[in-house]
């Protein structure tokens, strides 16, 4: 049925808005971490999502016509290779030899759009999730 | 001579079927706004000549109030064709039960 195809596209369009907030989430908290795992300050993480098609017919209708989609999916985390920020701070434990430490490259206020647009984004997946919800209880009572 | 008008007529397959083509945009809604955040995802709407989703061609990129506009009504519209169905079904139920009385 149509319908529960709407739920669960609305559902992976939910799960994929939860992970981007858990990715805006690090690089607010790591915004003064200058010692990663792999070395070197932390750069800003961004998701990437891609659509998902349906079944195996309709990924072959989607490389000839572009056909509906099955939702979104999640690629993979990619980080963002845009330089960090340098500050002059010589009392720094990571301080270089003229005084200079490599912040990592993340903005506060570009984080915090991005999660105002993620949280609605959210908000809209549920909307339609509610909406397509309420449809399916009027099939139901349909007598 | 007026035909009279048969019971199960044209219109309850017209019905069915609207309820299955807004089914169906309720699913391509709900897929252009889970991938509002995807790279190079183009929006889609349902083509009633073809049957099927097309990219949209006036504005390819999701467009999030479009999307919540063209949800409202697709649920309006989708809920007007069930109440439609119901109230036919009552006439019927009706016809049906009066031969008791």
């Amino acid at each position: 049925m149509g319908l529960n195809r709407a739920l669960n596209i609305s559902a992976s369009g939910i799960r994929a808005e939860s992970l981007q907030m858990e990715v805006i989430a690090s690089n607010i908290a790591n915004i003064n971490t200058t010692r990663t795992m792999d070395g070197g300050p932390y750069r800003r993480r961004m998701a990437v999502f891609e659509e998902t098609p349906v079944t195996f017919q309709s990924a072959l209708d989607k490389a000839s016509a572009k056909l509906d989609g099955g939702g979104v999916g999640f690629r993979e985390i990619i980080e963002d290779n845009a330089p960090l920020q340098k500050v002059y701070n010589p009392t720094h434990p990571d301080a270089d030899q003229n005084g200079f430490v490599s912040m990592p490259n993340v903005s506060i206020s570009k984080e915090m759009v991005d999660m105002i647009y993620n949280s609605k984004l959210y908000e809209a997946n549920i909307t339609v999730y509610n909406a397509t919800k309420q449809m399916v209880r009027e099939t139901l009572q349909l007598q | 001579m007026k035909k009279a008008p048969e019971i199960f007529d044209k219109s309850f397959n017209d019905l069915e079927q609207a309820i299955k083509i807004a089914a169906k945009r309720q699913a391509i809604i709900a897929h252009n706004i889970a991938n509002a955040n995807t790279p190079g995802f183009e929006a889609q709407e349902f083509d009633e000549v073809l049957g099927k989703a097309i990219v949209r061609q006036d504005a390819k990129k999701v467009v999030l109030e479009k999307e919540l506009d063209a949800l409202s009504q697709n649920s309006m519209r989708y809920s007007s064709y069930v109440k439609l169905m119901t109230s036919k079904l009552g006439i019927l139920r009706n016809i049906a039960t009066q031969g008791k009385r």
